[in-house]
């Protein structure tokens, strides 16, 4: 393709430095996304229709545009998207103890929704992740090429890192956002090339810390998820929404259920939103939105390894992985296959502020994708 | 581990981009992905396209759901109409917290509603407050059983104002309007969720009946209440109401017998109780059947009468199963037909009527009534109850007349063991009778009998019949020796009365022929008019029957008196059994004589049939009796007294009947030593004070015959005695002009001639 449209016209066209090959499946996920919600929506929660189908719409429109611009400005600007992402995160970050969410909040036992006047909540951690996606990435290529000793890079990351990891654990509460940190530092890091032995060393950190973490740190809700997980049954009021979720998928079939009664799934709008897919739209559906994902997120890592720069690799890498984090952990988890945590369907589930920042990353990938392309 | 970043930074410099440089984790992490997509894939292959059909059926389940609609209960009617047992709606009130206001008022305050609330329901304030303050819930239980007629009012309030978030459940409860009228007959109810289950008597017997089927509903749902969704069209099965059973009981003669039996008991102070029957015996239908003791059938679990404060105390029988055992055993036990008894003597007329039958022994062959050895049983010679007063050399019938033990042993051994214990069976005792009530027991009756068996049994000894086992070989021998099942349903109608099912009579075998019926018939009336059992005469229905004292227990201390009969004797219509258990110090079977004498005459007056005087009633009634001077004696003893001479005692309000009683007769009315007849009311008073008694008008008796007078003296609550000639002619005289005002109880002289 690339040399194809090599041929066909010069790369200063703002539409051919669009990568179609990211771009289409995604904007394919978003309609699938939006079908479904607003059926989802409009039956589970019928006094907050159509606004809340609305916020979601324009959400991806924002997303969109956020998209057009940020590819515009090609990949030179990208340090200061992540500098500007970063100090959005914070400053809304910081501002959660005081104009957080309460009503969510004393839902979902997480403050990390902020309230603002007009918009609605926004969760200002989305940002934490596309902040440090391209941030650390910047640094790592800063130690590859030597710029940056070990320990002043590292430094550096950690000082960039810690204070989202404080406010995301510490305040929020919110295990899922942290986890899809550490798997996205883990992705990057892994790319630049980290020894073996370190990795064996920081899985076996994680493992002594697991015991910790689990008697000091853990809600009690989060170790009944883990329990139920490994025993099924372990706490009925658990496994409940899995097995209302699984019965939705079954009741599916290939092509969705027709019949106009839907299978009542607790957070159908945001972490079963698989289950909704499936059930609406049969397995012809969920198939298609697993090989739609599957598509753009192996782009995304071809992308990633053919890279001008090792930061752009780091980058992409970064971002696919969190994508696909997010993909196979949602799916798997409606599924029965992990455990359940609170981390939507990119693209596809409930939420704004999620859905900007997905196509804020979306436009990172693809501005890296152009500039390789531009380069060739 | 490689370094890339030399070459890295060599291939930056030179321009060409460095694509192979850690590739591997690239490809790794797409590997993965591809790994994990393959896994999702075919899981949701295997949930979606394979597990579809099951799951869909399970999550149907969800949606739809078959709720199950509960039929109404039959009701349990007597034979006059009563309804005996009914079933009513009881409601379970609950709250919507968030939805408790008035649509229509303003002014009408949450606290308000809570207020009249509590009010209605007669709740403390607090707790319906309580109840409305929880907003989250969207159910809060506030009372359940509330009666119809608070729940009208509630609604009729609801109603008023227009207030939402007040839910309503309504259930169906068994009722029974006259608790005290045969309980452990009639039986009652379980509600095992929202279903009508019959525990005991009646209820339980028919309870497939009276049940109705369960229909149901088979429908979309919503996902809170269950209830069903107003635009869903689902199956619809309706319930089929139970049908109502109709009984041969009789309110009236069951209430008679059970006063009868109460008082009977209190005035012997007898805390072991009593029981009887009313049969039909050319049916074999009951029309009562009763015993003291009883309970409450609508609080069935409640203190049975008779504990200790103590127990009072502890009762609580859902967690204590020697309390659960007292009720099954005891308070709710049907005696009549799950307790076997001695029947002692009554049994005798059985042994004879066997005798005769058999042609075993001669009708005017003598016997001696001298202390006989039975064969291997030597030790203990069986003897008269009079012995060492013998009767002497008697017939069989003045054996039967005269209750002697020895005569029924010989006629036994004459008859022999085979053709006797063939009759035993043959009269029903060594199986059920088939009566329509559950729990029904056989008595113990030898499997191989000996000798020494035989002759202890021709007395009624040693092996036991449930009342309602002798009861119905009894009706045998009144009823031309065909022995019937006796049945306590006449029929079944429907909700509307339309009559679904006609229960007919049920001939179980002839046992004897028709003419020994008629002789042992007679002689059964030889023991009333000769023998033992003068205390049950029934003027104009001429009884037959017999009594029996039997004893048991190592030195014979626990005595059970009985007396069953037969009449009237010129028609048989109905058999009565009365049984007194351990009436102490009582050793004669005179108190139950007397109850079968009352309860027999209002059996058969309840019924229809006229009395019948004959010569001998004439005879009696024309003589009457003289009033026992009761004045200067307790009133424990009097009562005693007045119970054997057949009077009909009233005492003066605050009398302590009691034996250990020390309150004394001052004053009675009629006095001492008149003659009178009839009913022969007495009124006794222990305080000199309580005197006066109610002045009641006088009727005219003139022209009248013997009969008319005794029911109208008896309806005007006064005494008479009959003077002048032949008792067969009319009144030609009354003592006190018709019209008069009199105390109650005054003896009016009737004088009789053409």
């Amino acid at each position: 393709m690339g040399r194809s449209s090599v041929r066909a016209g010069g790369y200063n066209s703002f539409w051919r430095q669009l990568d179609y090959w990211l771009l289409v499946p995604v904007l394919c996920i978003c309609t699938i996304g939006l079908f479904t919600l607003n059926k989802v929506l409009r039956n589970n929660f019928p006094s907050g229709y159509p606004r809340n189908i609305i916020i979601q719409v324009v959400s991806v429109l924002i997303g969109l545009v956020l998209l057009f611009i940020i590819v515009r400005m090609g990949v030179d600007f990208l340090p200061k998207i992540g500098w500007i992402m970063y100090g959005v995160a914070i400053v809304l970050q910081a501002l959660l103890p005081i104009f957080g969410d309460k009503d969510i909040a004393a839902v979902t036992g997480s403050n990390s929704w902020l309230e603002i006047p007009v918009i609605g909540s926004i969760q200002p951690s989305e940002f934490s992740k596309v902040a440090l996606a391209i941030l650390v990435p910047i640094i790592l290529q800063k130690i590859k090429i030597r710029d940056y000793s070990y320990l002043k890079g590292f430094g550096l990351i950690l000082l960039l890192t810690a204070p989202h990891f404080l406010l995301i654990l510490g305040y929020q509460n919110d295990f899922g956002t942290a986890l899809v940190l550490v798997i996205l530092l883990a992705a990057m890091i892994f790319v630049w090339g980290i020894r073996i032995r370190y990795v064996i060393l920081i899985l076996s950190l994680f493992i002594i810390a697991f015991p910790f973490a689990w008697l000091f740190y853990f809600e009690d809700f989060q170790k009944i998820r883990f329990l139920s997980f490994l025993y099924p049954g372990f706490d009925p009021q658990a496994s409940y929404n899995v097995d209302q979720a699984k019965k939705a998928i079954a009741l599916g079939g290939l092509t969705g259920n027709r019949t106009g009664e839907f299978i009542s799934v607790p957070v159908q709008e945001s972490d079963f939103i698989f289950s909704a897919v499936a059930e609406m739209m049969g397995f012809v559906g969920a198939a298609a939105l697993i090989i739609l994902i599957f598509i753009y997120l192996i782009r995304g890592l071809y992308i990633a390894s053919n890279a001008m720069s090792p930061q752009e690799q780091y980058m992409a890498t970064g971002i696919s992985t969190v994508f696909a984090f997010h993909s196979v952990e949602n799916i798997g988890m409606c599924m029965g296959l992990f455990p359940v945590t609170g981390i939507p369907l990119p693209f596809v589930s409930q939420g704004g502020s999620a859905m900007v920042a997905n196509f804020i990353s979306l436009a990172v990938l693809i501005t890296i994708s152009s500039h390789r392309r531009r380069r060739t | 581990m490689r370094r890339p970043w030399n070459n890295e930074s060599a291939s930056r410099s030179t321009g060409s981009v460095g694509r192979d440089h850690s590739r591997v984790g690239t490809i790794v992490i797409g590997i993965l992905i591809f790994l994990f997509a393959l896994i999702i894939v075919v899981r949701l292959v295997n949930v979606q396209l394979i597990q579809h059909g099951e799951t869909a059926r399970a999550a149907a389940a969800l949606h739809y759901q078959d709720m199950a609609q509960y039929p109404e209960r039959g009701e349990i009617i007597a034979a006059n109409g009563t309804k005996l047992a009914v079933t009513t709606y009881v409601y379970t009130i609950g709250l919507t917290p968030r939805d408790l206001e008035s649509a229509i008022s303003k002014d009408v305050t949450k606290d308000d509603i809570v207020t009249q609330i509590a009010d209605i329901l007669s709740m403390p304030r607090e707790e319906v407050a309580e109840a409305a303050a929880q907003e989250d819930e969207t159910y809060v239980f506030l009372k359940k059983e509330v009666p119809r007629e608070t729940y009208e009012e509630l609604r009729a309030y609801l109603r008023k104002y227009q207030i939402g978030g007040v839910s309503v459940d309504t259930d169906m409860k068994r009722y029974y309007p006259q608790p005290d009228l045969a309980p452990e007959v009639i039986g009652f109810t379980n509600r095992r969720n929202r279903n009508i289950e019959g525990v005991i008597g009646l209820e339980n017997y028919y309870n497939e009946v009276l049940a109705g089927t369960p229909g149901f509903r088979y429908g979309e749902v919503d996902n809170y209440s269950k209830s069903m969704l107003y635009f869903s069209e689902g199956m619809m099965q309706q319930a089929q109401p139970g049908n109502n059973i109709i009984l041969h009981l009789n309110p009236e003669i069951q209430q008679t017998l059970e006063n009868e039996l109460e008082s009977i008991c209190r005035i012997h102070n007898n805390t072991k109780g009593a029981a009887g029957i009313v049969m039909n015996i050319k049916t074999g239908a009951i029309l009562a059947m009763g015993q003291t003791g009883s309970f409450d059938p609508n609080n069935p679990m409640d203190v049975p009468q008779g504990l200790s404060d103590e127990e009072v105390e502890d009762w609580d029988p859902a967690n204590n199963e020697d309390q659960t055992d007292l009720l099954t055993s005891k308070i709710w036990l049907n005696r009549n037909v799950s307790q076997p008894y001695e029947p002692g003597s009554t049994y005798k007329a059985l042994t004879v009527s066997v005798a005769l039958e058999e042609k075993a022994v001669s009708e005017t062959e003598l016997f001696s009534d001298a202390p006989i050895e039975v064969e291997g049983w030597e030790e203990y010679p069986v003897r008269c109850s009079i012995y060492p007063a013998n009767h002497g050399e008697e017939t069989m019938e003045q054996g039967l007349w005269h209750s002697c033990n020895p005569v029924m042993v010989q006629i036994a051994q004459r008859i022999g063991v085979e053709t006797y214990y063939n009759y035993v069976q043959a009269f029903g005792h060594r199986g059920l009778t088939g009566i329509d009530l559950p729990a029904e027991t056989v008595g113990l009756i030898h499997e191989d009998p000996s000798t020494v068996d035989l002759a202890i049994w021709s007395f009624g000894e040693q092996s036991t019949v449930t009342p309602i086992q002798l009861l119905n070989s009894f009706a045998a021998l009144g009823n031309g020796g065909i022995l019937m099942r006796p049945q306590l349903v006449d029929y079944m109608t429907d909700r509307d009365g339309n009559v679904v099912q006609d229960v007919q009579p049920e001939v179980i075998r002839r046992v004897i022929s028709e003419k020994t019926s008629d002789k042992i018939m007679s002689y059964m009336r030889g023991v009333v008019t000769e023998g033992t059992a003068h205390l049950a005469e029934v003027h104009g229905y001429q009884p037959a029957g017999k009594t029996s004292t039997s004893s048991h227990g190592d030195e014979d201390e626990f005595v059970v008196v009985s007396f069953c009969g037969i009449a009237p004797f010129n028609n048989p219509e109905i058999a009565t059994l009365i049984i007194l258990y351990e009436p102490i110090p009582i050793t004669t079977s005179q108190p139950a004589q007397y109850v079968y004498s009352r309860v027999t005459e209002k059996a058969l007056r309840t019924m229809g049939l006229k009395p019948n005087y004959d010569d001998r009633d004439y005879q009696e009634l024309f003589a009457g009796r003289i009033m026992q001077p009761y004045e200067g004696t307790s009133l424990y003893d009097a009562q005693v007294n007045a119970v054997s001479n057949d009077f009909w005692i009233e005492v003066n309000e605050g009398a302590d009947f009691s034996p250990w009683s020390k309150d004394e007769v001052v004053y009675q009315y009629p006095e001492a030593r008149k003659y009178m007849t009839g009913r022969g009311f007495v009124y006794l008073s222990t305080d000199p004070n309580q005197k006066d008694l109610e002045q009641v008008e006088v009727p005219k008796f003139t022209g009248l015959t013997m009969g008319e007078c005794l029911d109208l003296a008896e309806q005007a609550r006064l005494n008479i005695n009959f003077e002048g000639g032949d008792p067969r002619s009319f009144v030609k005289k009354q003592s006190v002009e018709a019209g008069q005002m009199v105390s109650k109880y005054t003896i009016i002289e009737l004088t009789f001639g053409y």
